[in-house]
């Protein structure tokens, strides 16, 4: 069985962008409109791994990234950060939220599904 | 009488002033210095009173420059999507289109039903056809040697008739013999003379015989040449047919063969196309990301905008002036202002207007001129 990801981002583009992209590499995917939007849908679907964005309305990234570590049955999931922020301190509050991993905008598909392979063993 | 003290002089205003003076001349300069003052305050109020007016334009060209932004980056977005729905269009009927290629292909390349499979199949039927060929060859031989055996056989029966005649004959001369030695003896060789012609009956039966049995010989001779050279040319035919199936179906293996080689490249550079088809739109995908960049940009600018925003207000907020601005009118410069910058569709709904409602550019520009020239004056 394919293992499903969670895309979230704000910008339906590049919601598209990163779906196609694991839906190319053979993963299911689901995607959130935010962080608000994606914990509702985690306590309704199961996931293997989360792709956020950081700037978004309603939840941002790094909230939701906490939200996640704090439940017992999520804490555990892999969490990739992409983001046009490309400061220091921001891939260090990504880590410190729970992040596994920081990828700046513009991602490489190919380097997308390199890291997403790695961090689920495939 | 006794004047009331309206004013006096500081210190340093004391020294200042020439200690021969009257009060007149004091009085003068004092005068001179306010009135220097006066003018000083009047500018410095005229210049804030700008400065207040100039802040409050920015404050009300904010909103405007939140709606151009918010209109880019929808627009960009809006026409980005569109694109990218187009580009994953585009990927996924070429993606459709090479998968079935790539699957015609490998069932031609692969598979029972394959070109390869058939080819193979011609081959075993070559080897079959070759085997046959051989086997016939062979039986053509054994039927040659068949036939030799037989006519050999048939030669040694004729020679045996031969001899049965030469004996019937030389029994029939013993018999006419034994007759003419019978009629001599006279009535005494009477039974003698029965049985000699009894044997020249014989004789002749037996030579009739030997007669049918040779011409049965003969036609059996020739009824088997005639079939076994028959069935020969037969065995020949067919080893010739099969031989010359065989080189056309070795003709046709190898075509079928040359033809599964180029089948295999096409397959390849089926591939090779759906892997760069895919690599291109990775690139514009990887392109199109900038938009999002673009936007947080735009974004942060807005933030930075908001931010001096609220620091003009925090100022504005805790000073007393007296400034009066007509919103209306200071709201109807701004607009005014965009509309003869703004050029295109979008910008003009930031301002509540239809690009029919404003007047064009040019229009506006030479408006402008004629506003400021001032007076009759024809633009050409």
């Amino acid at each position: 069985m394919a293992k499903k990801i969670m895309v979230v981002d704000d910008s339906e583009m590049i919601r598209n962008f990163h779906c196609y992209a694991l839906k190319s590499a053979g993963y299911e995917v689901i995607s959130g409109l935010n962080g608000a939007d994606a914990v509702e849908k985690l306590f309704t679907t199961r996931v293997d791994m989360i792709i956020t964005d950081i700037n978004m309305p309603v939840m941002d990234g790094y909230t939701l990234i906490e939200t996640v570590r704090k439940e017992e049955d999520f804490k555990d999931i892999p969490i990739i950060i992409i983001s046009t922020e490309d400061e220091a301190q921001d891939k260090q509050k990504g880590f410190d939220a729970g992040a596994n991993l920081y990828l700046i905008k513009p991602v490489e598909p190919k380097k997308l599904i390199e890291n997403v392979n790695m961090l689920l063993g495939d | 009488m006794k004047h009331e003290t309206i004013f006096s002089f500081s210190d340093d205003t004391k020294k200042a002033l020439p200690h021969e003076t009257t009060n007149s001349d004091n009085i003068i300069t004092l005068k001179s210095k306010i009135e220097s003052l006066s003018d000083q305050v009047r500018q410095q109020k005229n210049f804030i009173n700008n400065l207040i007016y100039q802040v409050e334009f920015f404050k009300v060209s904010l909103p405007i420059i939140h709606k151009l932004a918010r209109s880019v980056t929808e627009t960009t977005e809006r026409t980005n999507m569109e694109l990218t729905e187009n580009i994953y269009k585009i990927t996924n009927e070429s993606e459709r289109a090479s998968k079935e290629i790539y699957n015609v292909l490998k069932d031609i390349l692969t598979g029972d039903k394959s070109l390869k499979g058939d080819s193979e199949q011609l081959s075993a039927i070559s080897e079959n056809l070759t085997k046959l060929s051989k086997n016939y060859e062979k039986e053509m031989v054994e039927t040659e040697r068949e036939t030799d055996r037989i006519q050999e056989t048939i030669k040694n029966i004729y020679k045996f008739t031969e001899n049965i005649t030469d004996i019937a004959e030389q029994t029939s001369v013993l018999a006419i013999n034994a007759s003419i030695e019978a009629a001599r003896a006279g009535i005494h060789g009477k039974g003698f003379r029965v049985i000699a012609k009894e044997i020249q009956l014989l004789a002749s039966e037996s030579k009739n015989i030997a007669l049918s049995i040779s011409k049965m010989i003969k036609d059996l001779k020739v009824n088997t040449q005639s079939y076994f050279y028959g069935h020969v040319e037969r065995l020949k035919n067919y080893a010739n047919t099969a031989n010359n199936l065989d080189k056309e179906l070795y003709d046709v293996s190898n075509l079928i063969n040359t033809q599964t080689g180029i089948v295999g490249m096409s397959v390849q550079e089926s591939k090779k196309f759906s892997d760069a088809v895919k690599e291109d739109i990775d690139k514009v995908a990887y392109s199109l990301q900038y938009q999002d960049i673009t936007r947080q940009q735009i974004e942060n600018i807005i933030k930075i905008l908001n931010g001096i925003m609220n620091n003009f207000n925090k100022v504005l907020n805790t000073t007393d002036y007296n400034t009066k601005i007509d919103y209306t009118e200071l709201e109807k410069k701004v607009k005014d202002l965009a509309e003869i910058k703004f050029t295109v569709k979008d910008e003009y709904k930031s301002i509540d207007k239809s690009s029919n409602e404003s007047i064009s550019i040019t229009d506006r520009k030479e408006q402008i001129v004629k506003e400021k020239l001032k007076g009759d004056i024809t633009l050409f």
